[in-house]
This record gives C-alpha cells, sequence and structure tokens, in this order.
C-alpha cells in the first residue's frame, strides 16, 4: 500500500516544521530554528502505508515560466493527495493567489487529487475568532475558485504545532489515504460494540498518529491521553530493555519493534485505556469507561482475547490488500 | 536557599505542586520564606522553607535572633551556574553555612548547580571543577573540602528541563526517609519471592523515588556492580537513573489525564516480550513499581505447586509477620499448563496473583510508622 502526499504553501507557512514535529518528533519549541527549506525534500513514513512525503520550498513559483515546467508535472504526477499550508497570521492574499493556482494546476493535471488547507499557526488567535479567520479565508478560496470556473471539494483545517490538532489533522488526512479503510473500520467498530469499547484509535508507535478509528465521536483530550499513554508504554518498557555490550543502534531499534507490549493502565474514578502493539508498528489504544468488565481476570481476558482476533484480522485484511490492489473492501 | 532568580521556587513547583517546566516561568519573586507543609509518607510531615534570595531578605533570615532556620535537617542551596557573582555568591554561601552549623548541626548539605543546561556541552566538566575550587577556597573557615570529602555536603548539576531535577531531589528525600532499611528488606523479600528484576517505591505525590531494590546487575553490563556489594542495594548507578526517567514520564502523563474528566492516575499494567511491569499504589503516600523478567511463572521460586495451592500470600508470611492474609488466592487455581498455552489468559493471572502481593504489601506498609525514630 503507498500513497504520495505532496505539502506545499509559502515560505515560513511552516511546513518543515509540520513534517519535524509529527514525523520526527521534535520539540514544537525547537523547530522555530529551523532552515529555509532550499528543494524539494522526499521521505518515507513506513507504518500501515508506506508515504511518501514530498515537502516543497515556498519561495519559489512553481507555475512562472521561468520554473521549470517538466518539473512540477513531474512531482505532480503520482500524487494522493495535496496539503496546503497557510500562515494565518500572515497577509494571506498572496497565499490565496498561490493557493489557487495549485488548485487549477491540480484540477487540470490530476483531477482525482485530495486537497486539504491547514489554517496553520490558528493558535495565535482567541478561541472566539478562530471559526471567523477559518471561515474567511473558506468563502474566499471558493469564491475565487468560482470565478475562474473550477468546482473542487476542499477541506479546511485549523492547526497549531503547539497542541494535539496539528496530530489529529494529519491523522485525518493521512486516514483517508488508506485503501483498505472501510474494512478496517468495519472491524474496529465490531472490537469496540463487543468488548464494551468508548472509544478505539489503531494509531503508529512513532508517530502517535491514528489511521482508523471507530465511529464514535472523537474527543481531541481523549485522543491526547492515549497518545501519551503510548508514550509512557514504551518509555517505561525501553528502560527495561535487556542489553548486550556490542548491541548496534539499529538493533536496539529492532528489538524495540519486537516487543509487542500489551499495557493498560486505570484512571480513577472508573477509567481505563488498554493498549496492545501489533504488527507493522502499529498498536491498539482503546478507552473504556466500564470498569467491571476490566476489573476481573475474565474482563481482562476477553479484551486480551478480543484484540488479539482484531490483530489477526487486521494482517489478513493488509494480507488481502497488498495482493489485490483493485479489491480494496474485500 | 540561594540567590534570587536563581530558580528555588520553580524547582519546589515542580517538585511538589506539579507544574511543568514551561509553566514556572509565570512565578513570581519570593519575599521572605514561604514554608509549606507536605505530608510525605504515612504520618512524617515535611516542612519545606522556600527562603527568598534577595540580599537584603537573606540578611534578615540569617540574623542571629532569627529562628528559622532552626533544627533543618537539610539545606538545599541553589546556584545559577549561568550567572554567578564572584566572589560575592561564594560568600553568602559560607555565611549561610555558617549560621546553620550553629543553629542545627546534623545539617545535611546538597548543592545544586542549577540551569546547568545553559552551560555549553564541552565547558561542563571544567565549569564543574571551577566552581568547586572556588567553593573550596572561599569555603576554608568552614572546611568545606572535608565537608566535601566526607558525604556531608552532596553536589548535583541540575536542571529543570530533564530529569536531574528529580535525581537530586530524590537523592534530599532519601535523606530525610527513615526506617529505609526496613523497606528495603522488605522489598527484598517481594523480590525473592516473584523473582522481580527491580522493585521501586515511589512518593505518590511528588512522585520522587524513596526505596529501590535492584536484582538487575547480572544482565546489565552497564550497571557498575562490584562483587563485594552484592547485597543488591542499588548505589547511585542505573537504577537511579532509570526511577528518575519513570518520575517524570508518570508525572507528564499524570498531568495530561487529569486534563480529561479529571482522570487521576492509579495504577499501571505492562506485559512485553522482556518484562513486566506493574505499577500500583501502596498507601495513600506510596506508590509501588514492580519489574519482573516475562518469564516469571516458570523460574520463580515460587513454583507451580505454590501457584496451584495459592499461597503466595503465605509465602511473605512466613518470612514476615504480616498480620492479614489475602482472599484473592482463591480463584488461583487454575492448571499451570493451561496457563502457558493461552497467552491472554496467562496475562491476566498473572495480573490477580501480583495483585494479591502488593495486597500483602500493602498491609505491611500501612503500618510503617515513620513519625517516632
Amino acid at each position: 500500500m503507498n500513497a504520495h502526499l505532496i505539502l506545499m504553501g509559502l515560505k515560513r507557512s511552516g511546513k518543515s516544521s509540520i513534517v519535524q514535529t509529527v514525523f520526527h518528533g521534535a520539540e514544537p519549541q525547537n523547530t522555530i530554528l529551523l532552515d529555509t527549506t532550499s528543494k524539494p525534500t522526499t521521505f518515507v513514513f513506513r507504518s500501515l502505508i508506506d508515504l511518501q512525503i514530498t515537502e516543497l520550498p515556498g519561495q519559489v513559483d512553481y507555475f512562472q515560466d521561468t520554473w521549470d515546467d517538466q518539473d512540477i508535472n513531474s512531482i505532480m504526477k503520482d500524487v494522493d493527495c495535496v496539503v496546503y499550508v497557510i500562515d494565518c497570521l500572515d497577509e494571506y492574499k498572496a497565499t490565496i493567489n498561490n493557493l489557487l493556482n495549485v488548485v487549477s494546476f491540480a484540477l487540470d493535471n490530476c483531477p482525482h487529487v485530495k486537497i486539504h488547507v491547514l489554517v496553520h499557526k490558528i493558535d495565535g488567535f482567541s478561541e472566539d475568532f478562530k471559526p471567523d479567520i477559518m471561515r474567511e479565508i473558506e468563502n474566499q478560496v471558493s469564491y475565487l475558485l468560482c470565478e475562474i470556473g473550477h468546482e473542487k471539494h476542499i477541506d479546511y483545517h485549523g492547526t497549531s504545532i503547539y497542541n494535539q490538532s496539528i496530530f489529529e489533522v494529519m491523522s485525518e488526512i493521512i486516514s483517508n489515504l488508506v485503501p483498505c479503510l472501510p474494512s478496517l473500520e468495519n472491524i474496529l467498530n465490531h472490537l469496540v460494540q463487543h468488548s464494551k469499547i468508548e472509544k478505539a484509535f489503531l494509531c503508529d508507535v512513532k508517530t502517535k498518529l491514528y489511521f482508523v478509528t471507530d465511529s464514535s465521536p472523537s474527543d481531541s483530550t481523549l485522543y491526547e491521553v492515549c497518545s501519551q499513554f503510548i508514550d509512557l508504554s514504551v518509555d517505561i518498557n525501553s528502560l527495561y530493555l535487556p542489553t548486550h555490550p556490542d548491541d548496534t543502534d539499529s538493533e536496539i531499534q529492532s528489538r524495540k519493534k519486537q516487543q509487542k507490549i500489551t499495557s493498560h493502565c486505570t484512571l480513577l474514578p472508573d477509567m481505563k485505556i488498554y493498549l496492545k502493539q501489533m504488527i507493522k508498528s502499529l498498536c491498539l489504544v482503546v478507552y473504556i469507561k466500564d470498569d467491571q468488565l476490566c476489573d476481573s481476570i475474565n474482563g481482562q481476558a476477553i479484551l486480551n482475547y478480543n484484540a488479539k482476533i482484531f490483530e489477526e484480522g487486521l494482517a489478513k485484511i493488509i494480507d488481502c490488500t497488498n495482493k489485490d490492489p483493485t479489491d480494496y473492501n474485500l | 536557599m540561594g540567590r534570587s532568580g536563581s530558580g528555588k521556587t520553580s524547582m519546589r513547583s515542580m517538585i511538589f505542586n506539579n507544574y511543568s517546566a514551561n509553566e514556572t516561568s509565570r512565578l513570581g519573586a519570593t519575599l521572605y520564606v514561604e514554608r509549606t507543609e507536605v505530608r510525605f509518607l504515612n504520618n512524617l510531615n515535611l516542612s519545606i522553607l522556600d527562603c527568598a534570595g534577595q540580599d537584603n531578605l537573606m540578611k534578615n533570615i540569617l540574623m542571629p535572633g532569627n529562628n528559622q532556620l532552626a533544627l533543618c535537617q537539610v539545606l538545599i542551596y541553589v546556584f545559577d551556574v549561568s550567572n554567578i557573582e564572584e566572589p560575592k555568591d561564594y560568600i553568602t554561601f559560607v555565611d549561610v553555612i555558617k549560621r546553620l552549623n550553629q543553629t542545627s548541626p546534623s545539617c545535611k548539605f546538597f548543592i545544586l548547580f542549577h540551569k546547568w543546561d545553559l552551560v555549553m556541552e564541552h565547558e561542563k566538566e571544567t565549569a564543574k571543577s571551577n566552581i568547586i575550587s572556588a567553593l573550596i577556597k572561599s569555603g576554608e573557615e568552614i572546611k568545606f573540602h572535608e565537608l566535601y570529602l566526607n558525604g556531608t555536603v552532596k553536589i548535583f548539576t541540575t536542571t529543570i528541563w530533564n530529569e536531574t531535577l528529580y535525581l537530586a531531589w530524590s537523592r534530599v528525600v532519601e535523606e530525610l526517609v527513615p526506617k529505609a532499611n526496613i523497606m528495603k528488606n522488605y522489598l527484598k523479600k517481594i523480590s525473592r519471592v516473584l523473582n522481580a528484576k527491580e522493585l521501586i517505591i515511589f512518593e505518590r505525590k511528588s512522585f520522587l523515588s524513596i526505596v529501590s531494590y535492584s536484582n538487575m546487575f547480572d544482565q546489565d553490563n552497564f550497571y557498575n556492580f562490584n562483587s563485594d556489594r552484592n547485597d543488591g542495594y542499588s548505589h547511585y548507578g542505573v537504577t537511579a537513573d532509570r526511577s528518575q526517567k519513570i518520575s517524570s514520564i508518570i508525572k507528564t502523563f499524570r498531568k495530561s489525564a487529569s486534563y480529561y474528566n479529571g482522570g487521576k492516575f492509579q495504577k499501571l499494567t505492562l506485559h512485553s516480550r522482556s518484562s513486566i511491569i506493574y505499577l500500583d499504589e501502596l498507601t495513600d503516600t506510596m506508590a509501588i513499581m514492580l519489574v519482573l523478567p516475562n518469564a516469571m511463572l516458570n523460574e520463580s521460586p515460587i513454583n507451580q505447586q505454590n501457584i496451584n495451592n495459592g499461597n503466595s500470600g503465605n509465602y511473605l508470611q512466613n518470612n514476615q509477620n504480616v498480620s492479614s492474609s489475602t482472599n484473592a488466592n482463591e480463584n488461583n487455581s487454575m492448571n499451570y499448563n493451561y496457563l502457558n498455552s493461552n497467552t491472554s489468559v496467562k496475562n491476566s493471572f498473572e495480573d490477580s496473583f501480583i495483585g494479591s502481593v502488593i495486597k500483602t504489601a500493602r498491609d505491611y506498609f500501612q503500618n510503617i510508622d515513620f513519625g517516632s525514630n
């Protein structure tokens, strides 16, 4: 399963900061020190899907004659998703023109592409103004798009690297690129129904992005607690990994991957978070409200058992999707 | 104590009031002496005097008639290494020690070289030895060198931005906790019963480690194990380092969990391929962490028979006069082979088994009287 995602936006809009915070685990405060990206950079995020992420520098206008036309065509050739970052603290008129160029180019050359606009650095506004800013940008873009005769559904998200929002939005964007998403959602819903779970996430262990969640309404503080719990479990376990004197870094890394952590913690008065590490550096994190199920020895075993069945199902779905890419929904 | 702006109140707020490192920038200057009482272990109370650092206020505190510093057991003196005024800072420090020698002769001294993250990586060694030699020079009068060598004065480099803060404070707390040996012996006993790799007891509110017992030297090459200390007492090595990391990890998680419906972190159970980790509350003021190798049931001295008879509690009882036994063992008489074949059931069985051990330990620790000596 592969997908290709492009990050665009004017310079200093925060593209590199997003990449560093979300995919490389950098502290948000430290990303102000990053250099300007000067040429397109690509890396592959390997997890449930192998996602190729290309970051285009913002100071180049790709749609001017001076820029080699061939290049942007080859970059955009097999793109599945474009993420456009707008710095909403800045004057965004120039940005919107640039965005319109990107959208019309995308519509002419690869109409199937998904376009997401991140209204970034939104933490600079107070809670009351946030919806206004979002609406203003959204209206302007759709009005101008209409004027040049294009129609395209664009998703808008308010984000900031200083809170959980960038992780949630990136999770949402990436999970839309997972080919077998409906079937995964389906089995996750089954798990939730049969184990008295309130909310479940299928996350990547390293980045804490979630690929699949069940259909119940999501709550960003709950997601934050869950992602912190992944950190806690992995960190505490790694303190007690057996070590040998002649271990290389890669050996330690691979041992960490094979750990297969199963953990759960109790939060008073009646909450419980359960985590199970699965194949492909994924982990299932679930939140349970009803403590009665978990306190008994049987309840715990039922949850473990169901999670194991889920893991088997997950492996089968991934297997099938890899074999026959046309048959996504089994 | 320490000069104004050196970070005393920031430090205290992080350890005892659950502040995060970022939030400490909001704190204002302390005026005169702020006294906080913390209920620490069972019936042991800790009073913390956070003294102002401005010159004239400091003079006031050190005046002969002032009894604030009487009967203090530990002095934590903070130097802001990014900004040391020579020789004024050292002179003040010597004055403080002199005064304390009069009012509370048995006092132990901890010196923190704070804001250590602001010192460049390659300058750290020289910076540390420079300050120490300056202290020795200006401290001739109070025989600083002697105090440093015989361990009355302990020096730590700290910063609020990583777990070095918890390391230093754990040392301070270990100094203050009476009956640490009793607790350590009991941990040793549990460790024998469960074949545990490591046991740590934390204070629940600050999550500082109080006592730890470790069995890990056989497999950790980095653990500086020397043969004449095979009693398993953890020294200032890796165990200490690990427990500070745990303190800081747990405190971060506990904080974010409290934002969601006010969830209060209570216990953690973790099974992985290499280890089994339990973290549970022990008493109102203590939490215990147990780390077992993941083949516990096979290698443990409590063999199959013991488990099937469900007498984990009795095993502890025979060694120790623990008054109450556990009822949780009733449903423990499961078939051992069946357990091994089914991981999920095995995990939950182990959980309840450990649960019963912790319950026995809880009764024991609840009755420790820290108030009297």
